[in-house]
Formats: C-alpha cells, structure tokens, sequence
C-alpha cells in the first residue's frame, strides 16, 4: 500500500481498479502539400470541421447543462469561443493557399503556437486555460481525419474504474461520465482546472496534479481516490479497503434517502409546514430546481438578462422568459426579483457612475427609480408574464417607505399604460420587498401593511449589520450569518409578518446551510429559497426537526449568555 | 480610430472568465478592435487566444483601439468591461 499526494479537484471517494488512459493527439498529422488546384476543397474540409465541432461542443454544453451546475457550462461556451477565434480561422484559410499546406498541419501549428506562449506565462491560472485550447484543437483535428466523434476507442472499459492520465480534457470527463467512471487522477490540473469544475459538477472524485507520481500507478491496480483530502491510495490493505467499503456504503445510503426524499413537501418532523423554494438566476436553473423537488421559485434574479449585453432586454424578451419559467413551475409560485445592480457590475447600457463605495452607493432599487423606462419595462414584462403564471414581483435593497410607495405609483402607471394599450397582465400582481438592510428589518412593522410579503437577503443583512466585507480576507472572519445581531433582526422581521399576516421567507445563504435552516425555522420562518443543489441537504435537516428543538436552538442564538 | 488606455482593473486580470466576456462583447461591433499592453504586444479583441496569450492581469495598462463605424461605442463599452467588473456572485 503507498499514497500518493495531489490536489482535491473534485469532492467524494472512490475505490476502482486503474484505468491509464493512453496519450492522445499522437496521431499522425496529415501534413502533406496540396496543390494549387486543391486549395478551394481544402478550404472546405477545414470549413466542414469547424461546423461539425462547433455543433458537437453545443451538444456537449447541452448535456452539460442538463447533467451539471451551470457554471460547468461555461467550460464548452470558452471552448466554442476558441474553436471561433478569427485569427485562427483566418490564418488556417488564407496560410493553405499561401502556403499550400494542409488545413490539419496549419491548425495544429497555429493552435501549438498559442498554447506555448500562454503556457510560458507566470499564471497558473493561464496555464490551465491550455488545456481547453489543447482539447479543441483535437477535436478539430479528429474532424479534419473525418473521424466520428464520441469516446475514443483506446479508453477501454471504464466501468466501475477510475482513469489515470497525465492530462484530462474538459470533453474526456463529460464522456468518460457517460460510461460509468467512478473516479479521476491526472497528473495535470489544478484546483480552478475545468476538470475540476466538471468532476464536481458530475459528483464524481477527482485527485489531480500528482505530477509525475502518476506514471507510478501501473494498470488495474486498486486505487483509492479521496477527492477530500486530495490522495490516492495504491494498492490498498485488506483493513483500509474494509473501512473505504463501510464509507462507501454509508455515503451511498444517505445519497438514496436523501434522493427519496426529493419529492416529499417540506415539513418538520412534528409536521410543521416549511415550503422549500429554490434560488434561480438563469433559464438552465429551472430544471435543476426542478429535478431536486423545489416547491417554487422564491428568488429568480433577472440580472442574467441584463448583463453582458450592450442593450436592456425588451420588454418582449422579459415577458417570455418570465412567463416561461414561471410556467414552469405550475401553480408554485415564482418570485421575480428586480434588476439588482450597481457601481459594483457593470452594465454597458446603462452609465452608472464610479463610485468610492458602490455597497453604499446606487444599487438595487435605487437604481431603478433613477432609471424609470428600464425599470417600468420590466414592471410591465412581470405584470404581463403574471396573467399566465403564479408570479410575484419583489424589490432589491429597499430602505426607506418612500421608495417602496414610488415603485407602488410606477406599478400603477404600469396597469395604466397596459390597460390602455389593451394588453393582458395581472391586476392583483403581489408585491414583496427583499430585507437587506438593518434600516428595513428594523422599521418592518411599518412596511408589513404596505407589502404582501418579505424575504430576507441575508448574505446583505450580515454585511451591513456587521459593517463585514466578505470578500476582503482581512475581516471575513468576522462575518456570520447566525450572529446574535443579524439573527434579532430576523426575529423583528418574522414579528412583524406575523402580526400583518405577511409571509416572510429567507432566501439568503443562511437558509442553504442545513444548520442555518433549523436556526430560521426556530426564529419562525415557514419559507427557505436555497440554491437548488442544496435543496435535498436543507430538506433532510428539516425533516429531522422538531419546531421545539429549532426554537431551543434559535432562542440560544439570540441571547447566548443565557 | 478611435483609443483609450486603461488600467485593468478586475481581480480576474483578463483571464478565462472576464476574457470570454469581453470577447463576446467584442464580436459584437464591427469595427476592428485591438488591445495593445505599452510596449508590448497587442492581440484581436476578437480574438480568445490572442487575448489569453497577452497575460494580461489586474493592474496591467492596456490601450483599446478600434476602426470602424461603431469604433467609438467600441472603445467605451470595452474599456468600462476592463475597469469595472468586480464582485460577482451570490445573492445579494
């Protein structure tokens, strides 16, 4: 038995005979000279590669988005954008008539040469961008040989294995996952690789950067992959496989049931109800709340609408998208939140001064009432989407009355407008505001007549309650969720709700953290909205509950010294 | 031809992720855009490997320039992607 060290690229734990994947891309380049005459066919091939790869990497981004976190999409957008350079398109088109040389050698030369330069540069980060560009210049490669695509025949039976190789591309590990891989190690790669990100989106292990150690593991060998802790364990004894069995089985059992779990409605153990939302920020989220049992949406951020794009969206584009999810959801309820920008994201189309500190500055709803055409489109798509959906309508970064009564007279000037024009909406839109502000949760009680519900944003809360940058590693220790001030203005905004009547739900960071649900649920909150990969986890942590023991647990939060 | 040199501004440098974006929003005008670090090479904005290949990193100074009818908005829209983009993430 040996261990061997690397990086924890993706969580989990394996145990699998070896797999070595062969090296690829060793395949012989068709470097021959063309003739004149043959410039124009050769052209053509190089053309017909370049859409066969291009619908290829969409397919794959389409699976991948189905399969896995949305950000592991972003893998094969990075890579349609190389396979579209224009410098390699232009260069391969205009060097094979030039030069009269193959498009396979041209792709192979100009792609090679800009991986050497960005490999030579001092990032790490950069570096492992190489491998995206390695990746497509072999598929490209493989289409110019006309050769089908799918798993290369040289990965051999993986089922039930782990495969070990230098270097594992992005298409690799959405095919290998297909063919039922339980784990990887790569002597390549770093922690931010998209390896990484895309074991992880699969739930499959992953050790990578072992270095050279990798050439120590011979075939079929058993191997033990802690994607944790970041080891491989060689050729494990009798009482470590034992053991790694034990956890395997344990794990897999707590997988299942949560699993079964998915489609029960959220309830206490004692059988109080608590609905379990989702937080959306794209049209690819909904399926994923979807599959992991998400009783409607409470947080659907429209700011992938709005941003990387030189103009707003029309007011047509708003209302498909919101009438689409929101029917998505059936009769569940989806919570639209309004665009929720500032000094700190940019947006082309919108000229938003530089601001010494944009946390204080022009954000969220103050923005919009300083935009009010981008910010009646909007009301307008919402209360139009609402007459074929169960949609609601909630505003960011709310702290004063009066801007909660001037988005009440745009909403009105909305109706009226689309009443005039004869267009279908909803009259009896509901309207909620987002409590991320001290000022907010303190003054609830005067809201709650005016709203017809409340989420709390706790992420914001915490900040600004605790005057506590996140991000800034200086002071992020000093950040909590459950801290004893963020956790009794919580409790003065569950008051207030519940002496108006007013639902209030969280749909901050606190509500997907399992122990952070309980702690809500004891402050009396009976709505989470959490990311969907975290609804199976929080659910479970419901369940498990009883409302007394929440409230035991809630009541030492507030006052600790007691 | 129009130019504006700025320094980057984004903890990300123009790395994978800003790089993606920024070439997306480049591909967007027609006018012909480069991005040129002082004294050193300049890359397509168009172009993603180009970009990557520039290293360039937060703090780096680099001039946008570009021809074309809609050089202007070009050059204004890029550069505000290269100095202001921070603080992704979460729910706020």
């Amino acid at each position: 038995m040996r261990t061997l060290h690397g990086i924890a690229a993706a969580p989990g734990l394996a145990m699998g005979q070896a797999q070595i994947l062969a090296g690829r891309g060793e395949k012989t380049v068709d470097r021959r000279e063309i003739s004149p005459d043959d410039v124009e066919s050769e052209r053509q091939r190089f053309r017909e590669a370049l859409e066969l790869c291009r619908a290829e990497l969409q397919s794959l981004r389409a699976e991948a988005s189905s399969r896995l976190e949305p950000a592991a999409t972003e893998v094969f957008t990075a890579q349609l954008l190389i396979l579209e350079d224009p410098v390699l398109v232009e260069q391969v088109q205009e060097r094979i008539n030039q030069e009269l040389r193959s498009a396979a050698a041209l792709v192979e030369e100009v792609m090679e040469a800009f991986s050497e330069r960005i490999a030579s540069l001092d990032s790490l980060y950069l570096r492992e961008r190489v491998q995206d560009i390695r990746d497509v210049q072999h598929r490209l490669l493989r289409a110019l040989r006309r050769e089908p695509s799918g798993a290369p025949p040289d990965f051999g039976t993986v089922e039930g294995r782990i495969v070990v190789a230098r270097e594992l591309s992005p298409s690799d590990i959405v095919a290998l996952s297909r063919s039922g891989v339980v784990g990887f190690v790569s002597g390549t790669g770093g922690r931010t690789s998209h390896v990484a990100i895309l074991a992880s989106g699969l739930g499959l292990p992953a050790v990578v950067g072992l270095g050279e150690a990798w050439t120590e593991i011979a075939p079929g060998e058993l191997l033990i992959v802690d994607g944790d802790q970041g080891k491989v364990i060689v050729n494990p004894d009798q009482a470590t496989v034992s053991k790694t069995q034990r956890a395997l089985a344990c794990r897999a059992k707590s997988r299942e049931s949560r699993r079964s779990l998915r489609f029960l409605p959220g309830q206490t153990a004692d059988g109080v109800r608590v609905k379990l939302k989702a937080n959306i920020s794209s049209t690819e989220d909904v399926t994923l709340a979807l599959a992991n049992g998400a009783e409607g949406v409470g947080l659907l951020r429209t700011e992938f609408l709005f941003l990387s794009r030189l103009e707003a969206p029309g007011e047509e584009e708003q209302f498909e998208t919101y009438r689409e999810i929101g029917k998505a959801f059936g009769s569940e309820q989806v919570v639209i939140r309004t665009l929720d920008v500032g000094g700190d994201k940019a947006l082309p189309f919108l000229s938003i001064p530089r601001e010494e500190n944009p946390f204080l500055g022009l954000r969220g709803l103050r923005l919009l009432l300083v935009q009010p055409q981008l910010f009646l489109g909007q009301l307008r798509a919402i209360l139009r989407a609402a007459a074929f959906a169960n949609l609601a309508v909630m505003l960011p970064m709310v702290t004063t009355l009066a801007e909660l009564r001037q988005t009440k007279n745009l909403l009105v000037q909305a109706k009226e407008e689309l009443r005039s024009e004869g267009k279908r909406f909803a009259s009896d839109l509901r309207l909620g505001i987002m409590v991320e502000t001290p000022a907010a949760a303190l003054m609830a009680k005067y809201f709650a007549p005016e709203v017809d519900f409340f989420s709390l944003g706790t992420n914001d809360l915490t900040q600004y309650t605790l005057a506590v940058d996140r991000t800034n590693d200086a002071v992020a220790g000093l950040y909590e969720e459950a801290h004893p001030a963020v956790v009794r203005l919580i409790k003065a905004v569950v008051k207030a709700g519940e002496q108006f009547k007013k639902p209030v739900s969280v749909c901050g960071r606190l509500a997907g953290d399992p122990q952070g649900a309980q702690l809500l649920v004891g402050l009396g909150v009976r709505e989470l909205s959490v990311d969907p990969g975290s609804l199976p986890e929080v659910k479970e942590s419901i369940l498990s509950l009883t409302v007394e023991a929440a409230e035991e647990l809630a009541q030492r939060r507030i006052d600790p010294q007691g | 031809m129009t130019e504006k040199t700025v320094t980057i501004s984004d903890p990300g440098g123009l790395h994978a992720r800003p790089a993606a974006r920024f070439v997306e929003v480049a591909r967007s005008f027609q006018a012909e855009i480069t991005v040129e670090r002082m004294s050193g090479p300049s890359a397509n904005a168009k172009s993603i490997m180009s970009l990557l290949a520039l290293g360039a990193e937060n703090g780096t100074i680099v001039t946008i320039r570009a021809d074309g009818p809609d050089a202007e908005e070009a050059v204004a829209v890029l550069s505000a992607l290269l100095v202001k983009e921070s603080n992704e993430g979460g729910p706020r």
